[in-house]
């Protein structure tokens, strides 16, 4: 009987769809049918509310470096979070991993000269120095603005001052914690 | 179904092949309009939290690394380098901008809009370099005096010789505040002319081909356009040796079809057009086919200088008012001027801007109330100068690298020489000379220039001359080899100027579109 049932079905299914096969996609309204209801609109949340970006670009070391360069140059200030309160490096670890090489290369380079640099210096990574020792090897950053400074270990420098700022700012943390929501005019696909 | 035969292909839809259908159609010649991008001409904007954006605020790094002036709001506007790649080497990069959209880039420009002078078009007969165009602009003016209107230009008339006047809508001078008088005041004195901003007000906000070229086409009953049809190259009858149409691939399916006209019209910017011609091997027997590629520079904030008595918020009401203009170009109007570098430069000023943050050394607090200091109190300029014509500066075809339609890209090979960085220089110190003039205090410099191509206005490699040994196209900006092809891009220019180039692309489209007509009226094509 159910093998019978079955064969049936094997005939039927064709049959039925050649009469009227908009039957299949009835939901979506057909000829002569009801517009369909709106679709629910659900609460949805998103990824950063429910997971942590996994590390692929810096190494540990370099990665700790970054995270003392965004506790210096990008700290809590009046209350609003520094870049160690909205994960900011975690994200530049993503942006970073599918960047041109030109970027990578800039900061594995830069992170590991102020690695070198601690070390030779102090004896420690970069990521263990006292604030006032740290702030020593920032020096090129109080140098005058140049577009394009010829030592790049500078270069480095300034453009992980301008990036610490973007991640920190533009964070979910950050418009949470300040409930000042920056907006963008997306111009959607073409 | 069976396909149509169209008097003219029509190869791109933004500028110059906009105009190309205006003036073909509007003389009762059936055109067949192929574009490489989608039909949208409207701009669709969704307002997001930043922090939404998948990239929050940096833009996808892979998509568009060569534009600048993108950012991950408008990144969508641009062609995707991933579907549209090309190449260069790492030390000699080139920024090539693209938009690929029913109206071009033109649903983008900046609306700045110039006529070249005999400054431009007989550079040779002043200064010995290069060649000169086979036009003078008394021969393209009228034709200027035809777009102008139709742009709806805003201006002033000042009687330049090296940036004639057109057919304005006039600007009334007037309404400068203090600081504004006092700069004005040292360029006088300095012998610098100034005026405002000439620029396409067009209609509804918006100056493109899609809404001021496109309409007037298609209400002629005479114009097809095809959105999503990117172009491989033009065929060739081998019996007559002229262009029978072309073979386009769909943008979705990539299924490969072939168009038929009698005459072919290139106006698909000035590197695809150049591209198109390589990839189809026709109209290159002088051999200088993507050769003389140039732009201009821009340097955008080459100087930021500051007003102490607008420092801390000091300034009294308008004190900025009517802080903005433009300087046309200024050096090199005389023989033998004596300068270190060949042609000249224009600056946009501005004043009341605040200097960007990465401007102000340190981090932190101490670095927030610098920034806090100056806001407000700026005075800075985009400087634009003209690049020579160099033989060595060109595009070829990249045998190894095809975008995603199988189509072989190019590749540049294209650097600022000399010229360019001292004119560069000098930039700078008139810019600081008239800052220290004002009693405002210089705080960056920049003579550096971006990458070739950043101004997005590419011009050459397809140029117009008289001799069909140095030149591609004619006068007309017809192929000398193949006379029912014209080129009616930016890439027939044999000088750029410094001069913003759409209404001349306009123009000389107006130009050639109505010879091309006359040509077909009496047989010749």
């Amino acid at each position: 009987m159910k093998r019978r049932r079955f064969v049936q079905g094997l005939f039927t299914v064709p049959a039925v769809m050649a009469i009227e096969p908009a039957l299949m996609f009835a939901q979506r309204g057909g000829r002569g049918g009801a517009a369909p209801a709106p679709p629910p609109e659900f609460p949805y949340s998103t990824p950063d509310e429910v997971g942590r970006t996994v590390l692929s670009f810096f190494t540990p070391d370099q990665f700790r470096a970054m995270e003392r360069l965004g506790e210096i140059l990008m700290p809590a200030i009046d209350g609003d979070p520094g870049a160690a309160q909205t994960d900011a490096v975690e994200f530049l670890d993503f942006l970073l991993s599918v960047s041109r090489s030109e970027a990578q290369q800039l900061y594995r380079q830069g992170l590991d000269t102020l690695n070198d640099r601690a070390r030779a210096g102090h004896g420690r990574l970069f990521a263990d120095l006292e604030t006032p020792d740290a702030e020593v090897l920032l020096e090129p950053l109080s140098r005058p603005w140049s577009y394009r400074p010829a030592d790049p270990f500078e270069r480095f420098l300034r453009e992980a001052r301008s990036a610490l700022r973007t991640a920190t700012e533009n964070s979910p943390a950050f418009a949470q914690a300040t409930g000042n929501t920056r907006s963008t005019r997306y111009l959607l696909p073409l | 179904m069976q396909s149509q035969d169209h008097d003219v292909l029509i190869i791109g839809s933004g500028a110059s092949g906009g105009m190309a259908a205006y003036i073909l159609t509007g003389m009762g010649i059936r055109c067949l309009m192929l574009e490489a991008g989608p039909p949208h001409t409207e701009r669709t904007f969704q307002t997001m939290p930043t922090h939404e954006l998948p990239f929050r605020g940096f833009g996808d790094p892979g998509k568009v690394p060569h534009v600048f002036q993108a950012n991950e709001g408008n990144e969508n506007q641009w062609a995707s380098e991933r579907e549209h790649p090309y190449t260069h080497d790492p030390t000699r990069p080139y920024n090539w901008v693209r938009v690929r959209m029913i109206g071009g880039k033109s649903n983008y420009w900046s609306r700045m809009s110039f006529r070249l002078s005999d400054y431009e078009f007989k550079a040779r007969d002043f200064d010995g370099f290069g060649e000169n165009w086979p036009i003078d602009h008394a021969e393209l003016a009228p034709y200027y005096s035809r777009v102008e209107p139709i742009f709806r230009v805003t201006g002033r008339s000042e009687g330049f010789d090296q940036l004639p006047d057109g057919v304005f809508i006039e600007r009334p001078a007037g309404g400068e505040g203090p600081a504004a008088q006092k700069l004005l005041g040292e360029l006088a004195r300095r012998g610098i002319p100034n005026t405002i901003t000439r620029s396409s007000s067009g209609q509804n906000g918006q100056a493109s081909s899609a809404n001021l070229l496109i309409p007037s086409a298609l209400d002629t009953g005479n114009l097809t356009i095809v959105p999503n049809a990117v172009v491989r190259e033009l065929t060739v009858d081998r019996n007559t040796g002229l262009l029978n149409g072309a073979t386009f691939v769909d943008r979705h399916s990539h299924r490969e079809l072939h168009a038929s006209a009698r005459a072919v019209v290139l106006g698909a910017s000035c590197l695809e057009s150049t591209r198109i011609l390589l990839n189809s091997g026709v109209a290159n027997s002088s051999g200088v086919l993507g050769r003389y590629l140039l732009d201009q520079f821009y340097i955008t904030q080459c100087l930021w200088a500051v007003m102490p008595e607008v420092m801390d918020g000091s300034a009294p009401d308008g004190y900025t008012q009517g802080g903005n203009g433009y300087i046309p170009r200024f050096r090199n109007l005389e023989p033998n001027e004596n300068r270190n570098f060949l042609r000249g430069y224009a600056l946009q000023w501005s004043l009341g801007g605040s200097p960007g943050r990465d401007y102000f050394s340190g981090w932190g607090e101490a670095q927030e109330r610098e920034v806090a200091r100056y806001r407000g109190a700026g005075f800075t300029a985009t400087a634009m100068g003209e690049v020579l014509p160099r033989y060595e500066n060109r595009v070829t075809i990249d045998p190894d690298v095809r975008d995603a339609w199988g189509i072989p890209a190019l590749h540049f090979d294209c650097t600022y020489t000399d010229n360019e960085f001292n004119m560069a220089q000098d930039a700078i110190t008139v810019m600081e000379d008239l800052a220290d003039a004002c009693g405002w205090e210089t705080i960056t410099r920049r003579p550096e220039m971006f990458p070739p191509g950043y101004s997005i206005h590419e011009l050459g490699t397809c140029r117009m001359g008289d001799n069909p040994r140095t030149s591609v196209l004619n006068r007309w900006n017809q192929s000398h080899d193949v006379r029912n092809l014209f080129v009616v891009d930016g890439s027939s220019f044999v000088t750029g100027g410094y001069q913003n180039p759409t209404m001349t692309i306009l123009s000389l489209s107006m130009r050639a579109s109505e010879y091309l007509a006359e040509q077909m009226r009496t047989g010749e094509i």
